[in-house]
């Protein structure tokens, strides 16, 4: 092949290269490139939209925390004020007192799986005595004062209440002879 | 940088305002269809690119702030977006058996020799060719056809230098020419 075929080469591969790159989109393509644009949500909505996703996100995991170290706290101060025990519960040997009681880990708010699974405290009285609520000082107060009253209000009540237990027996045998 | 560009990239800076954005694609949609089908050679593949590139550009316009060039600066967009487009969907090559197949068309057709360069065969074969090529040779004669970039601008999308550009060129149109004469299909043509 001498000088004449590699210069057809290079014309034919440069005509070929120039109508191989030689190619047009469809009518109208920055048209609808534009109204793909015009529908994609704008940056700023989608940044409003992830500061709204984070914001909820935080709010969600506060409120759950907070909630898990509220029970915890509570389940922490039901097994101290336990009546009968001091402490959550007895080690039996100084090691374990430094390896389970709480006192040693003051960090944590949550009460260790020590802790949950001491024994229950031993009870004088259950259920535990409780001071008495506004309602039942006033109940008592009146006693004091309307004795007399205070006694037919209660037969009266205990009537009623055995009058209703009559009631329901006899339903009660209407509904199985019925059957 | 030209006064063209910086008026382009002035433009585009303010892309917070539509009609710079509307501009910009009214401007660069077919450069950017272009390289996307020189990566693809599909039409609906080429179109999906070129809004995936421009929703791209519309998200990273605040990077626009620190470019020289607007138009390489699409362009290389568009390039990555295609690549990642061809990396995803399943190789179609053409056989050597459909590029022998059109070598023996050109050469039983009788052809002037623009007629050959013209055929749908000798894209065909071209197709089929550059495809053989090595990535980084591929790379550089793909954008090359696109007609409206540069050496230059080619290096930039390619994030090389021109020189390295131009080296890559050559040999791949050295390798693309020892081929077509390979195929011979320069036998039947008429001169």
């Amino acid at each position: 092949m001498g000088l004449s075929d590699r210069d057809q080469f290079d014309e034919l591969l440069d005509g070929a290269l120039r109508h191989y790159g030689e190619v047009a989109p469809r009518a109208g393509l920055e048209g609808r490139v534009l109204a793909r644009l015009a529908a994609s949500p704008s940056p700023l909505r989608i940044r409003w939209a992830w500061v709204a996703v984070v914001t909820a996100v935080v709010v969600i995991l506060s409120v759950w925390i907070g909630t898990s170290r509220r029970g915890a706290y509570r389940q922490n101060v039901a097994v101290k004020l336990a009546p009968g025990q001091t402490t959550p519960h007895t080690p039996t040997s100084p090691g374990q007192q430094t390896l389970s009681s709480p006192r040693f880990h003051p960090q944590r708010s949550r009460p260790s799986a020590t802790v949950a699974l001491a024994p229950e405290p031993a009870l004088k009285q259950f259920p535990s005595p409780r001071p008495m609520s506004e309602q039942e000082l006033m109940l008592v107060e009146y006693v004091e004062h309307y004795p007399k009253e205070a006694m037919l209000i209660a037969k009266e009540q205990d009537e009623f209440q055995k009058k209703v237990e009559q009631a329901q027996k006899e339903a009660a045998e209407d509904s199985m002879s019925a059957q | 940088m030209t006064e063209q560009a910086l008026t382009q990239n002035a433009l585009l800076m303010t892309a917070t305002n539509e009609d710079a954005l509307e501009a910009a694609v009214r401007e660069h949609a077919t450069l950017v269809y272009r390289i996307a089908y020189s990566v693809s050679r599909n039409h609906y593949d080429a179109e999906d690119a070129t809004q995936e590139t421009f929703l791209r550009v519309l998200r990273y316009r605040r990077k626009l702030e620190g470019v020289d060039d607007p138009k390489t600066w699409i362009a290389r967009i568009a390039w990555r977006v295609a690549v990642e487009q061809a990396k995803k969907r399943p190789a179609v090559s053409l056989s050597q058996t459909k590029a022998q197949n059109a070598a023996a068309e050109i050469r039983a057709g009788g052809k002037t020799a623009e007629e050959v360069a013209a055929s749908n065969q000798m894209a065909i074969i071209l197709e089929s060719l550059i495809a053989t090529l090595p990535e980084s040779l591929r790379d550089a004669m793909r954008l090359s056809t696109v007609e409206e970039l540069l050496p230059a601008e080619i290096a930039g999308v390619l994030e090389t230098s021109e020189a390295s550009v131009r080296s890559r060129l050559f040999r791949a149109r050295q390798i693309l020419k020892e081929k077509l004469k390979a195929l011979e299909v320069n036998h039947g043509t008429k001169r």
